[in-house]
């Protein structure tokens, strides 16, 4: 063989595997943040199922309860004929009460977090392929766009309305009809204050679980900015800068869930974050198509 | 408040009050008012997996098109796999030579 070949060729492969090597610190990068954007979702996304599922929640029994529940049943009942296969028929229902209704709601977020892992999904080999992948890592860029903007809409849902932790209210009316029914006035006062007490523990509670969900949205929403920039950027970054973008984002991510911001504030910042997607030229080409057909 | 939260408003505040009705019926009354409690929590859920959806960009569609990118990305790495390999070959090779 030539020489001077052989020293091209030697030369070529070194620098193609050195290219693959660098390419690769960044891509991996890039799989990070994908990671991180499916880890801050999938959990606002648990959160505000917990949510939704308190608010349609019914109040169950434990076994002793319903044993309790079933003889204090039977002994009201007067006639005999009425202990039939219909009756057993409603306790089983009853037990059972709302279990549909919960499985339902959670298959309904099981399947858009179906979304988020699909979405990490596509970058778990895009080390391996980075010098040949940059017109399909273009393609995801979209995806990160939509499933941002649909982390800040769930935020703007969670905020304008209210989600009462149902099953907790019902107990908590009784607690206080009970209280309110005691006939010797110091232990009335006594109860009535342990339940008022208990009320505005609950209320404290819904609302900082509201809170938390809000917030969490936030944070997965700004990993998914993060990601979607650094898709649009990805050519003109080198290791560092990809790096440092992660890192300011999750620096920012950290103040929302520091709780120093108001809700509100971090909502308008967010709306911004929309805006500026919505109307910059750049993100519309790529949306143009889905930002219309859900405004419809 | 606009309509869909007040809608959810009077759904739970009817939610609450239909159970706290209901737990403290006789067995009679319960069998009777079971229907209606059922009813109001479909009813609810359904209007709360509404509010879901209105937020909900990401289609079914997305994810195919997901997929068929995780496929090209996959692709792309085995190829790669396989030209650093032949790469790191002929360097081993040209070392020997």
């Amino acid at each position: 063989m030539n020489y001077s070949k052989t020293i091209k060729i030697f030369a070529l492969s070194i620098l193609f595997v050195s290219f693959c090597s660098c390419n690769k610190q960044k891509a991996e990068a890039l799989k990070v943040a994908a990671e991180r954007f499916r880890n801050e979702a999938i959990l606002s996304l648990e959160q505000m199922n917990f949510l939704f599922n308190k608010s349609i929640e019914i109040v169950h029994h434990d076994i002793e309860q319903e044993v309790e529940t079933v003889v204090n049943d039977l002994n009201s009942i007067d006639n005999i004929e009425t202990i039939n296969a219909a009756l057993l028929d409603h306790w089983t229902i009853e037990a059972e009460m709302g279990n549909d209704v919960t499985a339902s709601m959670n298959k309904e977020f099981e399947d858009l977090k179906l979304h988020y892992y699909q979405f990490e999904a596509i970058f778990n080999s895009v080390d391996q392929g980075n010098l040949l992948n940059k017109n399909s890592v273009k393609k995801a860029e979209k995806h990160a766009i939509n499933l941002t903007l649909q982390l800040i809409n769930f935020s703007k849902i969670l905020k304008e309305n209210q989600f009462r932790f149902t099953a907790d209210r019902v107990l908590m009316i009784e607690r206080m009809k009970f209280a309110k029914a005691e006939e010797n006035e110091k232990l009335r006062n006594e109860l009535l204050k342990n339940v008022a007490k208990e009320f505005v523990e609950l209320r404290i509670k819904e609302n900082s679980t509201k809170e938390s969900a809000i917030k969490q949205c936030l944070k997965a929403a700004e990993s998914g900015r993060n990601i979607a920039e650094l898709i649009k950027n990805y050519d003109k970054l080198n290791v560092q800068d990809v790096l440092n973008s992660i890192k300011n984002s999750m620096n920012f991510a950290t103040q929302i869930s520091g709780g120093n911001e108001k809700i509100a504030d971090l909502l308008v910042k967010f709306e911004s974050v929309e805006n500026t997607i919505k109307e910059d030229p750049y993100w519309q080409i790529i949306l143009k198509q889905d930002i219309n057909s859900n405004n419809n | 408040m606009d309509k869909d939260a007040q809608m959810i408003a009077v759904m739970s505040n009817a939610l609450i009050n239909l159970q706290v009705k209901y737990r403290s019926s006789n067995i009679t009354d319960r069998m009777q008012i079971r229907p209606e409690l059922e009813k109001l929590l479909n009813r609810f859920s359904n209007y709360q997996k509404l509010l879901l959806q209105e937020g909900t960009i990401s289609t079914d569609t997305d994810l195919s098109e997901m997929e068929t990118i995780k496929s090209e990305i996959d692709k792309a790495a085995n190829k790669q796999q396989l030209l650093a390999a032949i790469a790191k070959t002929i360097s081993f090779l040209i070392t020997k030579i």
